[in-house]
């Protein structure tokens, strides 16, 4: 899994390669922790060449998405395709999340 | 990997899924770990990865149900301070109505505060419900709120009334009804404006209603009116004392008043009225608004009783 971090005006874009698991979900709950202790208080995580993600990967997201809430903070989701779309769906993820279509949708709904 | 580690691994991952179906969740993280493919066998990574799934989607539903509560919190809070100030807004409106006639009638809104305050208090030793006390104020409240239709020279006019000018006042309590009538917060004070002239014998006015046929809160009102009216400075005399005008009235028992209630309320006249007699129009007010708050506030807001 790679993590490439790209600040935008209005949030941090996290685009996600590969797979999200037990092995790589620690390096994604570090990456966003510590943009959150930077200050940091709204993401977008790119899940366009997320090829898979298992249920570490989705404790991290919780996880994550619960810090952020106690910092006020906001966070979407963009491009969940695929066979990760189904574990989201199977999970009730879509229903905490809020998933747009493109990247660029999902920083105009951070407005 | 030998089939003893394997076995190891197997009761690892069954002694944790004990702990966390009896509720202890210390070592949940150790779920998570036997599911890194290529590190641990499949067989224990497809067991793990299955009741990893199990965790977040349980996790996922409780964070899911603690946004709604929270969500639900926030409204109920917005919830309640809306409808805490619709009640102080009928409650200043019941109270800017019934001083608006009472400054009509005479300069001061003392006789309206003191006729309400023995009101509640006789009602309440009578064990009218809470419900019914709020309509018994607000009846009280605005019990003469129909001499707003009647004109100046025939409400104010000093001296006594011709015949024609009794049957124009009279009709007070008709527009009274008729005023109250259009705004269903106010309704229920219907009893008391319509009906407080009546007589216990049937010979009073609108409807000349007997006895029982007098709505309850009509037969409570009537006497505290009178009681007041007779104890009290008016233009034209000075205050009774308490002995003499219960006397007075006694003798109207069952002509005017009810027996039953009249009883119950000199038994706790002098009380309530060595309570307030000395008490400004401002000291009335206050009295009565706290009196307000009380009674309207806590359970109409939140609909139980106290």
């Amino acid at each position: 899994m790679t993590i490439q971090t790209t600040k935008e005006a209005n949030a941090t874009v996290l685009t996600i390669d590969g797979r999200m698991d037990a092995v790589t979900a620690p390096e994604y709950e570090k990456a966003l922790n510590e943009l959150i202790a930077a200050g940091e208080t709204a993401f977008v995580i790119d899940f366009q060449g997320l090829e898979y993600i298992s249920s570490a990967g989705l404790r991290a997201l919780l996880a994550t998405a619960k810090l952020l809430k106690t910092k006020n903070g906001q966070i979407r989701l963009a491009n969940v395709l695929g066979t990760v779309r189904e574990v989201f769906d199977i999970s009730g993820f879509g229903s905490i999340f809020q998933i747009q279509d493109s990247v660029s949708a999902a920083l105009a709904d951070l407005g | 990997m030998t089939a003893f580690q394997n076995n190891t691994l197997f009761q690892q991952l069954t002694r944790i899924l004990n702990e966390v179906s009896q509720g202890n969740t210390t070592n949940v993280e150790t779920i998570f770990e036997l599911t890194k493919e290529g590190v641990y066998p499949p067989e224990i990574v497809n067991l793990a990865e299955s009741f990893g799934m199990l965790i977040v989607n349980i996790d996922a539903k409780q964070q899911r149900l603690e946004r709604l509560l929270a969500d639900l919190q926030d409204k109920n809070r917005a919830l309640e301070q809306v409808s805490s100030s619709l009640l102080n807004a009928n409650i200043g409106m019941l109270e800017v109505l019934g001083s608006a006639i009472a400054k009509r009638d005479s300069d001061t809104c003392a006789h309206n505060y003191r006729v309400c305050i023995y009101s509640i208090h006789l009602g309440k030793v009578l064990g009218l419900s809470d419900d019914s006390l709020r309509s018994l104020i607000k009846g009280a409240f605005l019990h003469d709120i129909g001499k707003i239709a009647i004109s100046d020279t025939i409400l104010l006019k000093p001296g006594g009334l011709d015949d024609r000018e009794y049957e124009i006042i009279k009709t007070h309590v008709l527009h009274g009804s008729e005023i109250i009538r259009a705004y269903s917060w106010l309704s229920d004070a219907h009893d008391v404006v319509l009906h407080h002239h009546e007589r216990y014998n049937g010979e009073g006015y609108p409807d000349r209603l007997k006895a029982d046929q007098i709505p309850l809160h009509a037969r409570v009102f009537s006497i505290c009116d009178v009681f007041d009216a007779l104890t009290s400075k008016r233009p034209y005399k000075e205050p009774y004392p308490v002995d003499y005008s219960l006397r007075t009235m006694r003798a109207e028992v069952g002509s005017h008043f009810d027996p039953e209630i009249f009883d119950l309320f000199v038994k706790n006249a002098p009380t309530m009225y060595e309570t307030i007699v000395n008490f400004s129009e401002n000291q009335l007010e206050s009295r009565l608004h706290t009196i307000m708050q009380d009674y309207f506030a806590p359970s109409e807001k939140i609909g139980e009783k106290r």
